[in-house]
């Protein structure tokens, strides 16, 4: 049982939501450390090494943007918001967290979630998925060549998941393996990565700030 | 009649800028006399020269009001002695000037008159005092005999004042909405940013912690007015999402299913076509919960093909079925695709037994 424990970092502003969810966790979750801000959440998963982090999207001192630019490459990150209608949750995932829930998520849905993201899998919801198609179309629309372009099969794969369809129809329905999805899904969210990072640059050319 | 007490800060800049432009043009003006009054263009420079103290008084008088109590500069009555001083002006330009005269101490000065009155009240009224300006300008000509061959010309001129006023009440009622409607988005915003931090939370929490499932069902409901609420500017809000929202939630309450809504984009469809497009996508969320025993239907809004038209999906990760094997006349052949064809609509169905189903609502 040890053994597949999950060991976990929670990173919230509000001591009330932390406790929360440690209730809501169950036992095949440890909770190794807690942080209310940013850069003490960098701070403790340096320190712990955690198998994943639950990080809050705004907190003080940098915030879950922070948190993923920092551990992305040492720790799975899976940001928590309010709501999904942010642009700045998008740069999260793009900066490499594996995917992000609500608050309002159940903790059954949670727990599936994050067992998941800590295996490895984003966790790629359809409102993600949404999101991440409207981002390319706003991009595509821009007209720059320095813009990703995402591959038919790649649209497809996107379109699928925001539709409602898991990994497993995904990958049945094109007749592809579950794993090739997860590649799709990875390729998908680095141009993503690409294109905004490219967006920001050119923006900052623009404007004579480089 | 009193006009608004308080004055908002870009009016009082707009205004606060005719007086100095005013300041200019009378020191042009007095210039302009001088200069007049030695080549003796001026048939009466005494009567000038008295039209231009007054000119100046009002114009001091203006300049003291903006900085000390702008509510007074712009009120009706001061509005309406500024246009009658305007309009003495453009009268009196001809009764001292003996006859056709290269340039004209009273030609600027009136111009800001109707540019004062059409900031302060609107395109229409700048394009009334405008109008108005012109004609009295035409009437002294007429009367002083000065007419013959000058017709283009002063047309031209009740032209230009008339569209000086227009342009420039258009110009500032925009300037001033644009900025009410920033700084409205900026208070939802900061609102909304709150709410987040607070209520939002809590409720969430709420919903987390608690195992009665009416509280549960409670703080749902209030999460989403909230939200409703919060993303409800002019812009953003639109029935068929409100619509989907309220039919996911309803059903969510009625049976244990997860029911997600999902926007890619929302093209804002309206009247019988977005009826037919919230009836049939009820009727196909309503044929998945009964038949299918799904955990959770995504209900999903994207534009069509080539961006026309909206397109709904609902679909399921339940039981599935043999499209062709599904009996003629069940809800989808009848009451979807009915609603649907009615305002040239379509719908399309797919289905792998043991994996869901996924039906597709588009309507042009």
């Amino acid at each position: 049982m040890g053994a597949v424990t999950t060991r976990l970092v929670i990173a919230d502003d509000h001591a009330i939501w932390r406790s929360g969810l440690r209730a809501d966790l169950g036992e095949a979750f440890a909770v190794v450390g807690e942080a209310g801000d940013g850069a003490e959440a960098v701070e403790v998963i340096r320190r712990e090494r955690p198998d994943l982090a639950l990080v809050d999207l705004h907190m003080d001192h940098g915030g879950g943007m922070a948190v993923v630019t920092a551990c992305a490459a040492e720790c799975a990150i899976v940001i928590l918001t309010v709501s999904e209608a942010e642009r700045d949750l998008l740069d999260a995932v793009a900066a490499g967290a594996v995917g992000y829930l609500t608050k309002s998520t159940r903790p059954e849905d949670l727990r599936a979630a994050l067992l998941r993201a800590a295996a490895g899998e984003p966790v790629f919801s359809p409102q993600l998925a949404a999101l991440v198609i409207g981002e390319f179309r706003r991009l595509a629309s821009t007209g720059d060549d320095g813009t990703q372009v995402l591959s038919a099969r790649e649209r497809e794969v996107v379109g699928l998941v925001a539709r409602g369809h898991t990994y497993k129809a995904v990958a049945e329905d094109l007749f592809i393996s579950p794993k090739t999805v997860e590649n799709h899904v990875r390729n998908i969210m680095a141009k993503l990565h690409l294109s905004r990072r490219h967006e920001l640059v050119r923006w900052a050319v623009d404007r004579g700030i480089t | 009649m009193s006009g608004p007490t308080v004055v908002e800060p870009r009016l009082r800049e707009l205004v606060g800028g005719i007086a100095v432009l005013r300041l200019l043009v009378v020191v042009w003006a007095v210039v302009v006399t001088v200069v007049d009054a030695r080549s003796g263009v001026l048939s009466n420079p005494t009567g000038a020269f008295a039209v231009l103290a007054v000119v100046a008084a009002w114009t001091g008088l203006i300049g003291v009001w903006v900085l000390t109590s702008p509510s007074l500069v712009v009120r009706p009555t001061v509005l309406a002695i500024d246009l009658l001083v305007g309009t003495a002006v453009v009268v009196a330009d001809w009764l001292v000037y003996d006859g056709p005269h290269p340039q004209s101490f009273g030609s600027a000065w009136p111009v800001t008159s109707v540019v004062l009155v059409a900031v302060v009240r609107g395109w229409k009224p700048g394009l009334v005092a405008g109008l108005g300006l012109g004609i009295a300008n035409v009437a002294a000509v007429a009367v002083t005999d000065h007419l013959t061959g000058r017709g283009l010309a002063l047309t031209g001129n009740v032209v230009l004042l008339a569209t000086t006023g227009m342009v420039a009440g258009f110009v500032s009622t925009r300037l001033r909405e644009a900025e009410s409607a920033v700084a409205a988005a900026r208070e939802r915003e900061r609102f909304a940013r709150t709410l987040h931090d607070g209520v939002l939370q809590t409720l969430a929490v709420v919903q987390r912690r608690s195992d009665d499932q009416a509280i549960v069902e409670l703080a749902r409901d209030q999460e989403w007015e909230l939200r409703r609420f919060i993303g409800s500017g002019p812009d953003t809000r639109t029935d068929l999402l409100t619509e989907l929202r309220t039919l996911a939630a309803r059903t969510e309450r009625h049976h244990r299913v997860r029911v997600e809504v999902v926007v890619i984009e929302d093209p804002g469809v309206v009247g019988e076509r977005l009826d037919a497009l919230v009836g049939a996508t009820t009727e196909a969320l309503s044929n998945a919960v009964k038949h299918a025993s799904p955990s959770v239907v995504t209900l999903c809004v994207d534009a069509g093909d080539d961006g026309r038209g909206c397109l709904v999906t609902v679909t399921d990760d339940g039981a599935g079925f043999e499209v062709d094997d599904a009996p003629a006349g069940t809800g989808l052949a009848r009451s979807i695709r009915g609603r649907l064809s009615e305002v040239g609509g379509r719908a399309t169905i797919r289905s792998t037994v043991g994996r869901g189903t996924e039906v597709s609502l588009w309507v042009p």
